[in-house]
């Protein structure tokens, strides 16, 4: 199977902090590859650093064929990263968002516009796309920054909790558009401290903690691992 | 460069929002507004006033005397009925009134020195109600000229002018060696009429540039929008340098609107004075007005001067948090504009003592305005000295800006705060 993510010893400090400690682990291409563990455990760094937004301090990370901090442009056209607390343009419209976004990623007029069309799809906004984005909701903001992430079809999407701070429809809404999309051959790198979102989503789950990994496994295996009946029981077993 | 105009469309889209255009609005308003007032204000000036005159003498002296007022004022003959000539005067309208007192004519051609009493009534202090005064007071001149004159002349074969001004002033004024028969004051008066709007525009577009780009880039981390523009496939100095011309261009374009209000404004000032196109006239024939070269010259020392501040201001703003500590991070910037604005204003750098003046030339928003100045009376080396100077410090300040936003300096450089919190241990 080929890989999407590979990390060898990656680790990150702020000042005394070390918020990665030399952790490492696999993604495979096409698969949901989910990070938990509790606040401050390390995983916003860890994909931050993914997405070239922060330098690594030491270790090696491959994203599909090229190495991060090597080739850190190269990889930024084929990633796509939902920032745990990512906000967009008050003054523009949705749709002005999404076509400015898309602007990036096409290469020509039919390029945008199908684009474009994938992202007013998942939005799910409808004639609200014509709004300011100032007059959104939390939840249809962060509806509009998914689309925005998913819509020009990245090999790697790196989801910092999508979830986070929306009600049960909105979640459930956008964990299914989020496993529709992988399902279309994206590789998922998702993060979230919401265990039970994880496992229904997940293909792999690696459990992380104060900046190490505790473990790496199917949700399956892990809850027979550790005798767990969900991964909030597993987790707990881990780090004890 | 797909991906700079698409960027570039969105960060001016983002300047253009209505707390830009509403007070842009009112300055505009504002100005023409304060222009046509002053216009009409100096129209009444500029027109003849009347006054009352009341003649207590009525002999042929003072009758003369009245004929001379005509010249440039309606004087009006007071006739006595039940108001008094105060109260005729306020009833009428007219603010000035002169008495003319008995014995006038008389007194006049035995060398009594007779008085002649003049009464303004103020009602407010604008610019026509002193006028009609002053039109008097000059005819009064001219009489009492004209009269120690005939006096002089009685006694004596000589000139009176000789006698009054035995010595004569001629005055020139050299520039660039270049001698011309006007007096400085009269060059000076012309010089600040005309060239008071540069810095002023100088001065605007500076600030306005370097408040849009600070208020830019710490929107996009105050609504959380850099991560993403960082993670899309762009050049990371592209972002910065779509921001600057965006500021720049929208600093260009609010000036021009502004000196358009300005325009209006200073037009309804200048009226009854020389006019505009006869003051450059002047201003030509002694080499004191801007030749397309020496405007070049302003012009490109100005766009330096715009890109090292938006350079700078990008450097303070990527500290901050949100827009508003972005302001606050600029304002020892905003001082440093305004500080070789004031000093050109009011006096020559060069007279300055040489700490004061190696830090005015250390700031890099000073070249403008001390060029603006120097430029005229032939000193091209400030444009030199300007330009060597702007490039190298925009370009380290732009290095330093793109290098901050290129690594993640950006996301982990943080201001830190102390608290003091007493209650804390
Ligand atoms: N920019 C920063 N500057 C300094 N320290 C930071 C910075 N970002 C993160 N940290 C520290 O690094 C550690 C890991 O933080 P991180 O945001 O990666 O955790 P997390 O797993 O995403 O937590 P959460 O579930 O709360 O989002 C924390 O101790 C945090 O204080
Ligand atoms: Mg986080």
């Amino acid at each position: 199977m080929k890989h999407a993510i590979v990390t060898e010893n990656l680790s990150k400090k702020f000042g005394e902090i070390k918020a990665v400690d030399s952790i490492s682990f696999e993604v495979y291409e096409g698969e949901i590859f989910g990070l938990i563990g509790p606040n401050g455990a390390g995983k916003t760094t860890t994909l931050r650093i993914f997405s070239t937004i922060l330098r690594k301090d030491s270790g090696n990370v491959f994203i599909y064929d090229y190495k991060l901090g090597e080739d850190d442009e190269s990889i930024r056209k084929i990633i796509s990263y939902l920032p745990e607390e990512a906000g967009a343009y008050k003054n523009l419209t949705g749709l002005a968002y999404l076509e400015f976004m898309a602007g990036f990623y096409a290469d020509t007029k039919e390029d945008l516009q199908r684009i474009l069309k994938t992202g007013i799809e998942l939005s799910d906004l409808g004639t609200r796309l014509k709004d300011k984005i100032s007059t959104y909701s939390k939840g249809m903001t962060r509806k509009i920054l998914l689309a925005r992430a998913l819509m020009h079809k990245p090999k790697l999407a790196i989801l910092d909790e999508p979830t986070s701070g929306l009600d049960v429809i909105n979640s459930i809404e956008i964990r299914n558009t989020i496993k529709q999309f992988a399902s279309s051959g994206v590789t998922v790198l998702i993060s979230s401290h919401n265990m039970l979102e994880i496992e229904y989503l997940s293909d792999r789950v690696a459990l992380i903690d104060k900046g190490h990994i505790l473990d790496i496994g199917s949700p399956a295996e892990l809850k027979e691992r550790y005798n767990g009946r969900n991964l909030e029981e597993v987790f707990m077993e881990a780090v004890k | 460069m797909k991906n700079f105009i698409n960027l570039l469309k969105k960060d001016i889209k983002e300047i253009i929002t209505l707390q830009l255009i509403v007070p842009l609005l009112v300055v505009m308003v504002f100005y023409s507004f304060m222009g046509n007032i002053m216009q009409t204000e100096i129209k009444k000036y500029a027109e003849p006033q009347k006054i009352l005159v009341v003649d207590y003498d009525k002999s042929n002296t003072s009758k003369q005397f009245i004929d001379n007022l005509k010249a440039s004022t309606i004087p009006e003959i007071y006739k006595e009925n039940s108001l008094n000539p105060i109260q005729y005067a306020e009833s009428k309208d007219i603010n000035v009134i002169v008495e003319i007192p008995k014995g006038f004519g008389a007194d006049l051609n035995n060398f009594k020195q007779p008085s002649l009493k003049i009464y303004s009534v103020m009602k407010s202090i604008s610019i026509a109600s002193l006028s009609a005064k002053a039109r008097l007071e000059s005819v009064v001149k001219i009489i009492n000229e004209t009269t120690s004159n005939m006096y002089i002349k009685s006694f004596t074969n000589v000139d009176p002018n000789i006698i009054k001004n035995p010595i004569l002033v001629k005055e020139f004024t050299v520039i660039k060696g270049a001698i011309s028969p006007i007096a400085p004051e009269a060059v000076q008066n012309l010089l600040t009429s005309q060239i008071t709007l540069i810095p002023i525009i100088l001065a605007f577009v500076i600030i306005f540039a370097s408040q849009m780009i600070a208020n830019l880039i710490a929107s996009e981390k105050e609504n959380k929008t850099l991560e993403t523009l960082m993670t899309a496939p762009i050049k990371r100095p592209l972002i910065i340098l779509s921001k600057m011309l965006a500021s720049s261009i929208m600093a260009l374009v609010i000036s021009f609107f502004y000196l358009i209000g300005m325009s209006n404004y200073l037009r309804g000032v200048s009226m009854g004075e020389i006019g505009n196109a006869q003051t450059s006239k002047i201003l030509e024939s002694i080499g004191l007005s801007f030749t397309p070269i020496q405007y070049f010259y302003l012009g490109v020392l100005l766009f330096l001067t715009i890109l090292a501040s938006l350079a700078l201001s990008s450097i303070l703003a990527t500290f901050a948090e949100d827009t508003k500590t972005a302001q606050m991070y600029l304002t020892p910037l905003m001082i440093l504009v305004m500080l070789p604005y004031f000093l050109t204003f009011f006096t020559n750098v060069d007279n300055l003592s040489l700490p004061i003046k190696i830090f005015v030339y250390a700031i890099p928003f000073s070249y403008p305005f001390i060029a603006s100045q120097k430029l005229l009376f032939g000193n091209t080396s400030i444009f030199l000295i300007g330009v060597v100077y702007l490039l190298i410090f925009s370009l380290v300040s732009i290095s330093i800006a793109t290098w901050i936003i290129s690594s993640d300096r950006i996301f982990t450089v943080r201001v830190k705060r102390k608290s003091f919190n007493l209650f804390k241990r």
